[in-house]
């Protein structure tokens, strides 16, 4: 596989990721559904790992797989 | 970061079962949505993403492009993961002042519409991001118009969450 179509692959998965895991996230600290203290560490977690995969995303350019 | 909020997740995904909470719809979808980030920390840990070593001088939390100057100061994020952590900050404060914000916004404009407008904003980074890996010669120029795709990418993650609790409450 290219490096520009690998990058571009991995870059849109993990931007999917990020959505998914992110609005998951969300819902669980507005819906609160498992008692305050475990609905929020699970949304910082849920939150942490979309903005993580985000930054993954931004970061997974071309040049990584040359 | 990512071994801190990978164990955590691992942690806790194994305590909501053991609590009784394993039969609810939003149980397993944090379930599924924790898997999903724990497998996509593990591929850039060990696969691909992280084969090569991250050279900046400055910490960072996340990697992301190099840094960028403005008022005299180098900052560590490119113009759209600004515009998107700015984005975030912003729906963040607009959900803390109304929690109801975008069931309110679903119900107004109907679900059709609402997914429409929901895969309109996934997509916009992904094309985006497609076209400057495609294009290497635009990709250093940073523009305000990166910072608006961050913008617009950012209320993604706000529509899902607005969806699922949608889902969740007519079930």
């Amino acid at each position: 596989m290219q490096p520009i179509t690998k990058s571009i692959m991995i870059g849109i998965l993990l931007v999917l990721v990020t959505a998914f895991v992110g609005g998951v996230g969300i819902a669980v600290v507005l819906l609160n559904p498992f008692g305050e203290v475990l609905s929020l560490a699970l949304a910082i977690g849920l939150l942490g790992s979309a903005f993580i995969s985000w930054g993954w995303s931004c970061f997974a350019r071309k040049e990584l797989y040359e | 970061m990512l071994f801190i909020v990978g164990a955590s997740l691992i942690a806790l995904i194994i305590i909501l079962p053991t609590l009784g909470y394993n039969s609810q719809p939003i149980a397993l979808l944090v379930i599924l949505a924790s898997l999903l980030a724990i497998f996509a920390d593990i591929y850039i840990l060990y696969k691909d993403v992280a084969k090569k070593p991250i050279t900046h001088k400055k910490f960072r939390l996340i990697p992301c492009h190099r840094g960028f100057v403005f008022f005299g100061k180098e900052f560590i994020l490119c113009f759209r993961c600004l515009g998107f952590y700015i984005g975030n900050l912003l729906w963040g404060i607009l959900t803390a002042m109304d929690q109801y914000i975008w069931n309110d916004f679903l119900m107004s404009f109907g679900l059709t519409y609402y997914l429409i407008l929901l895969f309109g904003v996934i997509a916009t980074v992904p094309i985006h991001g497609a076209w400057l890996r495609s294009h290497p010669s635009k990709a250093k120029k940073q523009n305000i118009l990166r910072s608006i795709i961050g913008f617009i990418f950012s209320a993604s993650l706000w529509l899902i969450g607005g969806l699922i609790i949608y889902l969740i409450r007519g079930l």
